[in-house]
């Protein structure tokens, strides 16, 4: 079921909140465990049940090894190998389902002979729910998971505002809000803030990344097909996409943030304006936080994180990257993607060495320190490239046009100011040309300019909301927050916002929006969310 | 400046002030669904400029599809179709009746079908020349929403609650300004009509009655400077299982279905495009016929007049002879009667 969908927000979400209310009211937190629990499983089976056994089978074997886990741990026993047999149940029926096929491809690539496992259906969530229950395990060897009770378990698993595409989240931090769901008094209140997230999460999947979407995929379908892809369409499909993303991901985590604490639940956040940073170390502590924290707190440092010599750190920043990046699907692209952002982080990390050793030019540092945050939104953009694209063959495409290796293009509209502008033969070594449907064509890059706008520059989702403190790692997050601004209208706008957003104006926005995305949601074909391929 | 601020926290915390601001949230949304739905009831039978000539060609065509006698040959699709083929042509040089149903793409395959439908009778062929974008998807759009608010009451009625809600939710508020201030067409104006004896013998077999043939400077640069148009399918889509609900409703009916490709500008690049053989196989797996291959469609820029899909009166009788040839090697396509009686020899 998608949060998206009529189906969702009129008929599930409506029965399941009114349903928690009345058995939190006259029966008890353990009802309600339960409710949402059965609510959560039903959700999940809601467009395809063959694949609701899968998760329960998973959830009985992690729950008895994370019991085993903790037994042993409490005993004073080594538990090191229940904890890779748990760990390698995980990865198997991950790899099974997620890369099985990608394997047998490529060993029929190298031998020719199929392993005839090319038919093996993906089921949804699978990577998001494997990788929460993996942590769960290695917390439960270390004795920081303790509470045991099945259905707190089994809904801390699959509560359906974060099983399908997270966000990724710790054993710990859930266990003791479920145990005192609703505490009294603040129902009011978690439906506001949750509903004020929902509309801004709604509005920002269907309204922005939606259209977005419409706009860069044909463009990536033509660099697939191999057809000529020029400068001009090549970034603009590249850069609707990497808004695309960021609003249909964002969209969805403030979504899932909204709808768990409607019911009480806090969870962490999972985005926190990741086109603002300055460098891919920043964009990573901004970008799809669960995953960074999760690829940190149990690749990077058993690995051995920095505690081994800088050379043994790269090593290790760029395995941490390539995981990441196969999590995200099991293609060539999600690999080379992975790379790219370990190339980057390695190149941040040698530069910000270099810089701490006072061994760069301060020209060189004032430059690129000035440059920062362009280098970084570029780079990232340049990497979603690959990461959008079916085969290496269509990113390649996309890049040769992206580096002018095609040639310069611009649209036919620009041709007059540029003659008026520059010399003839600077102007005949551009190459204009037409869209078939300029309209749509010249939306699109409006919706672009208003996408990059709001990603630049409007307060997210978390600060609107930081009155109410929205999720578990509050502190954390605001401490990315600009202190100040140089722009006053802005900086108004900015202070005013927390208070707004729970004020007369930010419901009467909230309600706006609501109604805006409805009317999208059904004058407009429905759409899944990206992350639901992961 | 965004760091949690308990005594702000704490102010918002009285279950009266929770209460009013869901109270306006629901307010607001409740505010905006009902205009939305009122400004749509509203706009039922009213015309704009712009559905005003879209409408008026659909009554024009089913009107002259219905009055042709005897099993016909009858062309389904958009504009392409439109200004893209004679059939008058067609009919007088096979004999046998035909009707150019081409109508616009943007009102979408499930209005053009529904429209399709009322004129088709046993014993016809139908034969379908869509546009490439009826196989991506059919949402409500603009021209689509205007018709269905300007003449689409009929095929409103027909449909499911939540189709219905859907349709009521796409009104857009250009829409309600172009009622509230009628403008003109700017599309028809400046259109060049033949004698009205040539326009009502081309009204009667649904050919583009206007005879522009000449494209200024500006319109054929841009034509040269066009893009190939992205193909591929989406069988999930609304189009392709509007189609699918059709051929099932042919069938039941005793017509026979065939497909084709559109004109269109021919690019080197479509030699690499993979969606072909998507639509293709779409239409095998339908049990639908596809007839010629997409090239047989394409032609050089220079046959066009102002879009990448309408042909000039060259073009047009170019692909009408393309099209003879191609029905002349598929002559099970002709309605079974003609086929019998030998009309068509």
């Amino acid at each position: 079921m998608l949060f998206n969908s009529n189906t969702f927000l009129f008929a599930f979400l409506p029965t399941v909140f009114v349903g928690f209310l009345i058995i939190t009211r006259y029966l008890s937190v353990s009802y309600a465990q339960l409710w949402l629990a059965a609510a959560s499983i039903i959700f999940y089976g809601w467009t395809n049940w063959n694949f609701v056994p899968l998760l329960l089978f998973s959830i009985a074997v992690n729950y008895l090894v994370g019991r085993t886990l903790s037994r042993r741990q409490s005993a004073g026993l080594a538990n090191s190998g229940v904890l890779w047999l748990g760990v390698a149940f995980n990865l198997l029926l991950l790899g099974y389902f997620k890369y099985a096929g990608f394997l047998d491809a490529n060993v029929q690539a190298v031998t020719g002979a199929s392993l005839g496992l090319m038919g093996v259906v993906l089921p949804i969530g699978i990577s998001f729910y494997t990788f929460t229950q993996i942590a769960f395990l290695v917390d439960a060897a270390k004795g920081e998971a303790a509470e045991y009770d099945l259905k707190r378990y089994v809904l801390f698993v699959t509560f359906f505002p974060h099983l399908i595409a997270g966000p990724i989240i710790h054993h710990k931090e859930m266990m003791p809000q479920f145990s005192r769901l609703v505490p009294k008094g603040e129902t009011l209140q978690n439906l506001s803030v949750g509903l004020v997230l929902l509309a801004i999460g709604l509005a920002k999947k269907c309204l922005i990344a939606d259209p977005l979407g419409s706009f860069a995929s044909p463009i990536f379908a033509r660099a697939e097909t191999g057809e000529d892809i020029h400068f001009f369409i090549a970034w603009a499909g590249v850069l609707a996409y990497s808004f695309q993303i960021y609003f249909d991901f964002s969209g969805y985590s403030e979504m899932a943030i909204g709808l768990a604490r409607m019911f009480g639940v806090k969870f962490p956040a999972n985005f926190n304006s990741p086109y603002r940073a300055s460098s891919m170390i920043e964009f990573w502590r901004r970008w799809h936080m669960t995953l960074s924290r999760f690829l940190r707190d149990y690749v990077y440092v058993p690995l051995g994180g920095n505690r081994k010599g800088a050379l043994r750190r790269y090593v290790n920043l760029m395995a941490v990257m390539l995981v990441g990046g196969l999590w995200h699907g099991a293609s060539w692209t999600f690999v080379l993607w992975g790379a790219l952002h370990g190339a980057f982080l390695l190149i941040n990390h040698a530069w910000r060495g270099a810089h701490a050793k006072h061994l760069l030019p301060g020209s060189a540092v004032r430059l690129v320190g000035r440059a920062s945050w362009a280098l970084t939104f570029f780079a990232v953009t340049v990497a979603w490239t690959t990461f959008r694209a079916e085969s290496l063959d269509g990113a390649l495409n996309l890049y040769q046009a992206m580096f002018l290796f095609n040639g310069l293009s611009l649209p036919l509209e620009a041709e007059q100011i540029f003659r008026a502008l520059l010399p003839e033969q600077w102007v005949s070594a551009i190459h204009f040309f037409a869209e078939n449907s300029r309209q749509q064509f010249y939306l699109g890059l409006i919706w672009i300019g208003v996408a990059a706008a709001i990603a630049f520059q409007m307060p997210n989702a978390l600060q609107i909301t930081s009155a109410a403190a929205p999720t578990t790692d509050f502190a954390t997050v605001a401490a990315y927050w600009p202190k100040s601004t140089r722009k006053p209208v802005l900086a108004a706008f900015y202070r005013k916002v927390p208070r707004l957003a729970l004020g007369t104006s930010g419901a009467i926005v909230s309600g706006m929006l609501l109604f805006l995305a409805v009317r999208a949601i059904n004058a407009a074909v429905e759409t899944e969310f990206l992350y639901f391929q992961f | 400046m965004f760091e949690r601020d308990e005594t702000q926290e704490g102010a918002m915390q009285s279950p009266g002030h929770y209460k009013r601001f869901l109270s306006i949230i629901a307010v607001v949304f409740g505010i905006g669904l009902f205009c939305n739905i009122a400004l749509s009831s509203w706009n039922f039978g009213k015309l704009t400029a712009s559905a005003r000539g879209l409408c008026s060609l659909i009554d024009s065509k089913v009107v002259a599809a219905s009055q042709v006698a005897g099993p016909k040959l009858l062309f389904i699709g958009g504009s392409n179709l439109h200004e893209g083929l004679s059939a008058q042509r067609i009919s007088e040089t096979i004999a046998v009746p035909s009707f150019n149903f081409g109508l616009q793409a943007g009102l979408g395959l499930r209005l053009i079908l529904f429209e399709a439908k009322k004129v088709l009778r046993p014993g016809d062929t139908a034969i379908l020349v869509l546009e490439y974008s009826h196989y991506v998807d059919d949402r409500w759009n603009e021209v689509s929403s205007d018709v269905l608010f300007g003449c689409g009451e009929e095929y409103f009625r027909q449909m499911g609650v939540l189709e219905k809600v859907e349709a009521l939710l796409s009104l857009t508020p250009f829409r309600v300004f172009d009622v509230l201030a009628p403008r003109d067409n700017a599309a028809t104006q400046g259109r060049q009509m033949p004698p009205d004896e040539e326009r009502a013998a081309k009204q009667r077999y649904g050919d583009r009655t206007s005879s522009d043939n000449t494209t200024d400077e500006a319109t054929r640069r841009r034509l040269q400077l066009y893009q190939p148009i992205p193909i591929s399918i989406k069988t999930d889509a609304e189009g392709p299982r509007a189609l699918a609900s059709f051929v099932d409703w042919a069938r039941s009916h005793d017509i026979k279905v065939a497909a084709t490709w559109p004109n269109t500008i021919y690019f080197p690049a479509y030699a690499l495009a993979s969606g072909f053989l998507d639509i293709t196989k779409f239409y095998k797996d339908l049990g639908v016929p596809v007839i010629g291959n997409p090239q047989d469609a394409m032609y050089p820029t220079d046959l066009f007049h102002d879009t990448s899909y309408h042909l000039n009166a060259t073009g047009i009788s170019r692909r009408t002879s393309d099209m003879v040839s191609m029905i002349d090697a598929n002559r099970w396509l002709l309605p079974a009667r003609m086929v019998k009686d030998g009309k068509h020899d």
